[in-house]
């Protein structure tokens, strides 16, 4: 994701436009990853919730637990199919993880002929895999009546505003487009692309957070609060939903009606349908991998436009998996980066996630009463924004520290949960 | 018998590119991948070999440049609580449910304690580096190289 964001603002930095056919594998190669990003959180991260049970520990709520529950087949058969997206990804871009093909203005791997029919036939694998995951997914929550109510319910609800990527018809897109804002009521904001994001959001130094809040510099800070006339804002596969009219394929359209349906309208603001709109994008981006496999054109060998000298500054923006991604360069007039801002969804989501803990932990801890089951519920909260801190910390036993301080009315402290040892 | 070493790391953040490091030394001698990061990508290096070595930077408190190596009993025991990200073992438990025949029989993880994962720098700290030759070593012995 962050790869493309880069290559997108190294585009402009060169004010260049990539080659159509360098444009169109660049988002085939980008709905790829989305298919392989996409089932990697739901199943792993996001199903096991429901499919394991919320309180569940973390022992069996885990994708091995949901193997046990749904069976060795089908999570063979998700393991295997998302290895064709994996694949396509090789061919587009040159190695299957870690790609070496972006090039400002253009793209280094060319697509042959009979790459194209294997890309096809495992664009074919996607969409058995998406309608797989939508079919778990009716299955294991939307015929729960428990779990529905969950989705549905005021526990995980945080009503805010919502950015996210639509296309010339206002249908939801990732790789470019243009960025929409809508209100918490569902009505349009503003519209920005590239270096406009300046007009539209601001970002707030807060003295307990490493991490900034972004605003809608429009509305003002108004601290971080959800409900009407909130300036904080979501982004991600749930904002991508409210924001846009709709998905321009059909299997993925369907789903979307159906999810329409099911909530009586939009904007939809249950934080856990965030996985349901991600399992309805995991059939768009394969649908869409298709629809450009099956274009020929793609084999064009005229994937890359001359560069000329740098006009000093860039803005690329893309619909990560998880929400709205910018990369903002300043160049000297060679092209080396000397200034650089990158707001990534896990900040534009940082006002969103911390409502949505402090709503779960209010309505979970009762009269002093918390158990290690909390520690889930509050993980639930957030785990649909599907928040990514750095991966490199390289500590094990590999768990993400989570801990929660029970503080009473006198502000001291209760009881302290956590689960990790202390060392 | 066939064998991958697998190293993981990024190669510009001074001490976490050990693993990569390491790998260099057995490229065209076994079959070796390197990975950036880990998710499923790591199951898709695994299946189809008998015996697995995983290489990596890692921090546990002891002294930079100690060489920790992980075996099946610890894995066993540990689950991931995650958001984002899966831990090696989780990933690892992961492969064995899915694919038991396809996974590799022996999986020995090597960690090489590192002091600096966050200077932008391709050199090790000069006690990480030390190590290489000798976690080099326990691969050679754990996978009958001479």
């Amino acid at each position: 994701m962050h790869y493309t964001a880069s290559v997108k603002a190294a585009d402009a930095v060169y004010g260049v436009e990539p080659t159509p056919t360098a444009k169109k594998i660049r988002e085939l190669f980008y709905n790829a990853h989305y298919v392989e990003d996409h089932t990697g959180i739901l199943y792993a991260l996001g199903f096991p919730d429901f499919v394991c049970g919320p309180t569940a520990s973390p022992a069996e709520r885990n994708l091995v637990g949901l193997v046990l529950k749904v069976g060795a087949d089908v999570g063979k058969l998700v393991l295997k199919k998302r290895y064709s997206a994996v694949k396509i990804f090789e061919l587009t871009s040159g190695r299957p993880s870690h790609p070496v093909a972006a090039l400002p203005g253009g793209w280094s791997k060319r697509i042959t002929e009979e790459e194209r029919k294997e890309i096809l036939a495992c664009a074919d694998d996607c969409i058995e895999l998406a309608k797989l995951t939508l079919d778990v997914f009716d299955k294991v929550v939307l015929q729960n009546k428990e779990y529905m109510a969950l989705v549905t319910g005021d526990v995980y609800k945080v009503v805010t505003n919502y950015i996210g990527t639509v296309d010339e018809n206002d249908k939801v897109t990732y790789y470019d487009g243009t960025q929409k804002i809508v209100d918490t009521k569902g009505n349009e904001l503003g519209r920005f692309k590239g270096i406009q994001y300046l007009d539209y959001i601001a970002e707030r130094t807060l003295p307990w957070s490493y991490q900034k809040a972004p605003y809608l510099k429009k509305l003002g800070w108004n601290g971080l609060v959800d409900g009407d006339g909130t300036s904080i804002y979501s982004v991600g596969p749930l904002a991508r939903f409210n924001v846009g009219s709709g998905f321009d394929t059909p299997l993925a359209q369907e789903a979307y009606e159906k999810m329409l349906a099911a909530f009586g309208g939009k904007p939809v603001h249950h934080t856990l349908a965030y996985h349901w709109t991600r399992a309805i994008e995991l059939m768009h981006a394969a649908e869409t991998v298709k629809k450009i496999a099956s274009d020929e054109s793609i084999t064009d060998p005229n994937v890359r436009q001359e560069l000329g000298t740098p006009v000093g500054e860039g803005v690329g923006i893309v619909e990560a998996a998880r929400g709205v991604l910018i990369h903002h360069y300043k160049t000297d007039d060679k092209g080396i980066v000397t200034d650089a801002n990158l707001i990534v969804a896990t900040t534009h989501n940082k006002g969103p996630m911390n409502i949505a803990v402090k709503r779960a932990a209010q309505s979970f801890i009762k009269n002093g009463k918390v158990d290690e089951g909390i520690l889930n519920l509050v993980e639930i909260a957030y785990r649909p924004y599907d928040l990514c801190f750095a991966c490199s910390t390289h500590t094990l036993p590999g768990r993400i520290p989570v801990r929660i301080d029970i503080i009473d009315h006198h502000g001291e402290l209760v009881k302290s949960l956590r689960n990790y040892e202390l060392s | 018998m066939r064998s991958v070493i697998i190293g993981i790391g990024n190669p510009n953040f001074k001490d976490d590119g050990v693993g990569l490091k390491i790998v260099e030394y057995f490229e065209g001698v076994v079959d070796t991948v390197t990975l950036l990061n880990i998710g499923f990508n790591l199951i898709d290096s695994l299946l189809g070999y008998d015996k697995a070595v995983i290489v990596d930077g890692v921090k546990t408190g002891k002294e930079p440049g100690s060489i920790i190596e992980f075996n099946a009993e610890f894995w066993g025991d540990v689950y991931a609580s995650g958001t984002h990200n899966f831990s090696i073992f989780e990933i690892i438990r992961i492969g064995y449910s899915v694919f038991p025949e396809e996974m590799p029989k022996e999986i020995k993880i090597i960690g090489v304690e590192v002091e600096d994962v966050e200077t932008l720098s391709r050199q090790c700290s000069p006690s990480v580096e030390d190590a290489i030759p000798k976690a080099v070593s326990k691969i050679k012995e754990y996978l009958g190289i001479n």
